[in-house]
């Protein structure tokens, strides 16, 4: 390979800012080597040097303003983080994943749930390993001693919650519980002190996110009717599939009629409970929608608006344990079984919540960065409009 | 201008080239007459051009063809800095030397950390 293409190659590593200024004064130096007496190989060495080393939080390489890297880096990478530990620890909480029984519950069903449960939990360790990247490049470059430390807090976080799947040891008895509260704590730790790093630094908003009406409406819409298909899907799951699943061979009246007479269950309790629940979620969603249609909404991006939304889907399926619980708690001794669903939709759920719990999250850490038009200086450009 | 994060005795020995020369010099110039090796040189020509010590430019008016060549001198205010971050250096060395200790510590300048 000649030098030059190797040079071409190190360049390409730097930021798109530094590029053509170092390409061109390598390329100076190889051509001028010789005259001095020193190697090609010399120039390629320091310049593979410069590529690892060089500062790249340079406001001239990066077109913002100094320390915007390191905390994009931090913010992203944490996010990361975080998503991974929802989806870690709701894996943990149902026991890898619910497995359903009754009817439904078909060998290709049991396969596909089972496929999808060997996704998700590579997929948290996959976010945890590259959120942990993200960080750790944070913390190196961070400017002050505290957002280094708290930076380096948070990197434990990740480590503590793959433990269990590093080793037996750790994944006997309380020991993933333990992992993971310590995980947590680590994690808030670096969180906080993280936070206290950003409050006392100067703010970095310097391009106004902002969306049209039209940008953000139909993503506000979409949300709700997908906060509707929750509510819908989780109720009926609650009072007509889960109860089904559980007492295979019996119709729904006969069920309740049992369960009435065994265990005194009224049936307007639990359409109460699963309404308040309904109701409880599905109307911040709603009440999203009016927002937006609101002209003097531009703050309300689509990436906030799914952020929003997906928090309250993870939401709601989390609490949709606590409006099901009577029923469950019911459903089990009348018909002496364990109080855990069984129904397939109860085994999907957790999983739709768990992923869009970790999607806010990661939604949330990716805000758009400043633009390169950006002014460095701190002002706002006028008239700029970003996601 | 910004402090340094460190103080090698390579990076004095980039100061010391540079106050030499006085005025602009190639990179490359600096390499040769450091003596060290251009993985050691670049970074910290980087370093103090990136903490406002050093500026650069691409040399001007060339008759050869081809990339030009880039440039380096001191800010207003870095050969001031420099010079008095080789002098610290060289008395704490000094201090150091009888100890046996083949390179000398790092010392602070300008009242907070040269290192």
């Amino acid at each position: 390979m000649s030098v030059d293409r190797v040079l071409r190659a190190l360049a390409r590593l730097l930021p798109s800012g530094a590029r053509g200024r170092y390409l061109e004064e390598w390329r100076a130096d190889a051509a001028g080597a010789a005259e001095l007496g020193l190697r090609r190989r010399d120039v390629v060495l320091g310049a593979a040097v410069v590529t690892l080393t060089l500062d790249r939080d340079v406001p001239d390489y990066t077109g913002e303003p100094r320390g915007s890297r390191p905390r994009r880096l931090a913010r992203r990478g944490i996010a990361l983080t975080g998503a991974s530990g929802v989806v870690l620890l709701g894996l943990l909480l149902t026991g890898g994943g619910i497995v359903p029984e009754g009817p439904g519950a078909t060998p290709a069903v049991l396969a596909a749930l089972e496929s999808a449960g060997w996704l998700v939990l590579r997929l948290a360790i996959a976010l945890a390993l590259v959120g942990a990247v993200m960080t750790a490049i944070a913390a190196f470059t961070a400017r002050t001693a505290l957002a280094r430390a708290a930076l380096f807090a948070t990197l434990l976080a990740p480590v503590f919650l793959v433990m269990p799947l590093a080793h037996p040891l750790f994944s006997d008895g309380l020991a993933p519980l333990v992992l993971a509260a310590v995980s947590l704590l680590v994690g808030i730790f670096g969180l906080a002190a993280g936070l206290a790093v950003v409050v006392g630094s100067p703010p970095l908003a310097l391009q106004p996110r902002r969306a049209t009406r039209r940008q953000r409406l139909p993503v506000a819409v979409g949300g709700a009717v997908a906060m509707l298909a929750i509510v819908v899907v989780g109720g009926l799951d609650t009072l007509v599939w889960n109860p089904l699943a559980k007492a295979p061979g019996l119709g729904l009246g006969e069920v309740y009629r049992r369960m009435a007479s065994d265990d005194g269950f009224f049936l307007g309790t639990a359409v109460v409970a699963v309404t308040v629940w309904a109701v409880f979620w599905l109307v911040p969603a709603l009440v999203l929608v009016v927002i937006a249609a609101r002209r003097g909404s531009t703050g309300l991006t689509p990436r906030r608006i799914v952020v929003i939304v997906l928090a309250l889907v993870g939401g709601a399926v989390f609490f949709r344990f606590f409006a099901g619980f009577s029923i469950g708690m019911s459903i089990a001794d009348t018909f002496m079984t364990s109080g855990g669903d069984s129904s397939v939709i109860s085994a999907v759920l957790p999983i739709v919540g768990q992923l869009a719990l970790a999607g806010a999250l990661v939604a949330l850490g990716w805000a758009p960065r400043v633009s390169r038009e950006a002014d460095v200086t701190g002002r706002r450009p006028r008239g700029a409009l970003a996601a | 201008m910004d402090p340094l994060s460190r103080l090698t005795p390579a990076t004095v020995d980039v100061l010391r080239i540079l106050l030499e020369e006085g005025g602009e010099l190639w990179g490359l110039a600096v390499v040769k007459r450091s003596g060290r090796p251009a993985g050691s040189v670049y970074p910290i020509l980087e370093r103090l051009e990136g903490a406002g010590w050093v500026e650069s430019a691409w040399e001007a008016d060339s008759e050869r063809n081809g990339p030009r060549r880039r440039l380096y001198r001191f800010c207003a205010e870095g050969a001031d800095a420099a010079r008095e971050a080789v002098d610290r250096f060289e008395r704490v060395a000094r201090r150091e030397r009888p100890r046996s200790a083949p390179r000398a510590p790092l010392a602070p300048a300008h009242g907070g950390a040269l290192s």
